[in-house]
């Protein structure tokens, strides 16, 4: 697994930036969160943290200027052949930048009652959607989204009283959020869409396929099996709990196989955010809604859209046991070493996965 | 209509207490001026308090809740001691915490011990919203940094926020204790900007902030000196000495845990302080842990504070006086090297 290391873009102005300098050597050991390149933009020098463990190959030099998206290096397991490593950086392009739809901007879109924060990148229909899980918030498909839209569309959104998007809720109950994506494909104009859903965000996405399986063209589950796998109430109620920065690293460490990837950032922009009043009433509404609503067996008939779960064999919060069957045609990966959060963990392989389901779907 | 925006420093402390007004209606206003010229021949909520901080409340809610005061530190501070044990959750602006010379008694000996002396029958849930710092050649007499007095008085609770963020949330915080809280606001950051959440949310108290992680040596800063201390960090890196740098936020109570954690990691301590070298914060850090964690230290603790001499008004002399990036990385080279 090869993970590109980007050129940021720090704010909607910035274009390019130049490489200052590398704080990690070539060959060195890196691990997310680990500052390794400090890069000057027009308005700010900062540095740039790896995305994924391993070891870093540095492809651009101090002083050389790079678009937005440019690739400043690699970082790959130590067992990486260096011919495989010469081939992904020669076959490397910057994704499309210019036009406004490709590039990178959060939005804010008005579905009836609420604003919900997006980002949009790349080009060519029926886009990918990613639905992120409970807690959480579109910047977690970083990686994964980035890799996607090289070859097509990819949208991430805050589903509400997450991320940027507003806190009110009419509703805490599935039906409502499957009625909010349903309208935001509709504001949209996308008739067909690609769903990817991350653990609540996979049981949101599962509702939506089951009530509108023709506007699904394919539907990917990453830690989560659908309605009928709960999560682990106990990490739910942690998570809502923990009011203390070294309380809620603890909580999310659990989400990892490796806790070491949970970083001071991490931690921090999830307390920022769960501390805001409203955003913690409507978590107790949300998981007290998804908890009695999981596991109930009702809505064990898969969707009839092609389907695919993705989990990781050290899932913590939601695991797919040994002895899990998947609904007849629906396939399931299961990525050893990897816990609650693949889309971090492991965010190459689920991208490839991903696009190769939805090429294969379209 | 978006969840977070940008804003100021200043803007994020008139939210703060607009949105823990609406919250609870016992909260009110006092000090010196906030309602801007009420009484005189001035207009109504003209300025909104000497820092402008309380622009709009006024008209918000009224004369009730926001409460003009004669000159008299002496006079409010104890009207608002009162109110305070009355039942009442005042917000009491001291212009500058120099001035906490007249009123002495009422915080420091009446407010912060009230609950004591009477075996937690009463309290006294009273926030004292006060502006520190040197850097605009205001003079000896309204430059300084005195939260250690305060950090001294058993009784107080004290923080020291250095961002727009940890303002907005820790006034909340503090205007909800039910013990008297000061809140030092430096007055060279009120025009600070950045993201702050739109609702209410709160920062509990002893909760440092780590500003960045480093393994070579643990910085610990304050108030403003988070900034000069975040910018020495930044330039050392590029000399590759990796810096944690803490902001404790609060120092009474002081999160000691996260402070220990560091420099048992990095085995070596600078403090920042703009408070003075003599009985300050970073003499009061210095000693806790040379005391706790003496085994775990590589180098001599190292302080960089302002001279113990009075805050000099020539802009030239100021300067002189105060910390900056250079003094914290020569600090720190020269105990990294050992």
């Amino acid at each position: 697994m090869i993970t590109p290391l980007l050129m940021p873009k720090w704010g909607i102005d910035m274009t390019e930036g130049r490489v200052a300098q590398w704080l990690a050597a070539a060959g060195a050991e890196v691990g997310p969160g680990l500052e390794i390149v400090e890069v000057e933009s027009e308005k700010t020098v900062g540095a740039v943290e790896a995305p994924a463990a391993g070891v870093l190959h540095p492809v651009a030099g101090p002083g050389d200027v790079l678009p937005v998206g440019g690739l400043l290096g690699v970082i790959a397991p130590a067992a990486m052949a260096a011919d495989e490593l010469e081939t992904f950086v020669r076959g490397f392009r910057v994704a499309p930048a210019g036009e406004s739809e490709t590039v990178e901007r959060d939005q804010t879109v008005e579905v009836p009652g609420h604003a919900l924060r997006l980002v949009s990148l790349g080009a060519g229909d029926p886009p990918v959607l990613l639905l992120h899980g409970f807690g959480g918030d579109l910047r977690g498909w970083g990686p994964v989204q980035a890799a996607l839209a090289r070859a097509q569309r990819v949208i991430s959104v805050d589903l509400p009283a997450h991320g940027g998007s507003t806190t009110a809720l009419a509703s805490a109950e599935p039906r409502f959020f499957e009625d909010l994506i349903l309208g935001l494909l509709d504001v949209l104009a996308v008739p067909r869409v690609h769903l990817v859903g991350h653990s609540w965000g996979g049981v949101i996405a599962w509702g939506v396929a089951a009530r509108e399986p023709a506007r699904v063209a394919s539907l990917t589950l990453l830690g989560t099996a659908g309605p009928v796998t709960p999560p682990d109430p106990d990490y739910v109620r942690q998570f809502i709990e923990a009011g203390r920065r070294t309380e809620l690293k603890a909580v999310l460490q659990r989400l990892f196989a490796d806790p070491a990837l949970v970083t001071r950032d991490m931690v921090e922009q999830a307390l920022r955010h769960k501390r805001i009043e409203t955003v913690e009433a409507a978590w107790r509404r949300i998981a007290a809604a998804a908890v009695a609503a999981s596991g109930t067996g009702a809505a064990a008939a898969a969707p009839a859209v092609p389907i695919q779960i993705i989990t990781g064999t050290e899932d913590r919060i939601c695991p797919l046991g040994a002895d899990f069957v998947p609904p007849a045609g629906v396939s399931l990966h299961r990525l050893p070493g990897v816990g609650h959060l693949p889309q971090l963990e492991a965010p190459a392989e689920v991208a490839s996965r991903v696009a190769t389901f939805a090429a294969a779907h379209s | 209509m978006r969840a977070m925006s940008v804003k100021s420093y200043r803007a994020a402390i008139r939210e703060a207490l607009e949105q823990e007004m609406l919250r609870d209606p016992d909260v009110i206003l006092i000090g010196e001026d906030l309602a801007g010229g009420a009484g005189g021949g001035g207009e109504d909520d003209a300025w909104g308090g000497p820092m402008a901080v309380t622009r709009g409340l006024l008209a918000k809610f009224g004369r009730q809740r926001v409460l003009d005061t004669p000159i008299s530190e002496a006079a409010f501070m104890g009207a608002a001691v009162g109110a305070a044990a009355a039942g009442l959750r005042p917000v009491a602006e001291l212009m500058f915490s120099d001035f906490i010379g007249v009123c002495c008694d009422q915080i420091l000996t009446q407010a912060a011990k009230y609950r004591y002396t009477f075996g937690g029958q009463d309290r006294i849930p009273l926030t004292v919203r006060t502006t520190i710092g040197a850097g605009q050649q205001l003079g000896s007499q309204h430059s300084q940094v005195l939260y250690p007095l305060f950090t001294s008085c058993a009784g107080l609770k004290v923080a020291v926020p250095a961002t727009p963020y940890d303002a907005k949330g820790l006034l909340a915080t503090a205007i909800r204790d039910d013990d008297p809280v000061v809140f030092c606001e430096h007055r060279l950051l009120y025009r600070m900007r950045e993201e702050v959440p739109d609702d209410s949310y709160t920062i509990p108290f002893g909760e440092a902030r780590i500003v960045e992680e480093g393994g070579d040596v643990t910085i610990v800063a304050l108030s403003r000196m988070v900034h000069v201390a975040a910018e020495a960090v930044r330039a050392l890196r590029a000399e590759g000495i990796a810096c944690t740098l803490i902001d404790p936020r609060t120092t009474v109570p002081l999160d000691t845990d996260t402070i220990f954690d560091s420099v048992e990691a990095t085995g070596r301590l600078v403090i920042v302080d703009e408070a003075g070298p003599r009985c300050g914060i970073a003499a009061d850090i210095a000693a806790i842990v040379a005391e706790e964690l003496f085994s775990a230290l590589r180098a001599p603790i190292r302080r960089v504070t302002p001279p113990h001499v009075p805050v000099p008004a020539a802009p030239n002399l100021e300067a002189l006086y105060l910390p900056d990036a250079a003094r914290v990385m020569a600090a720190v080279r020269e105990i990294v090297r050992r």
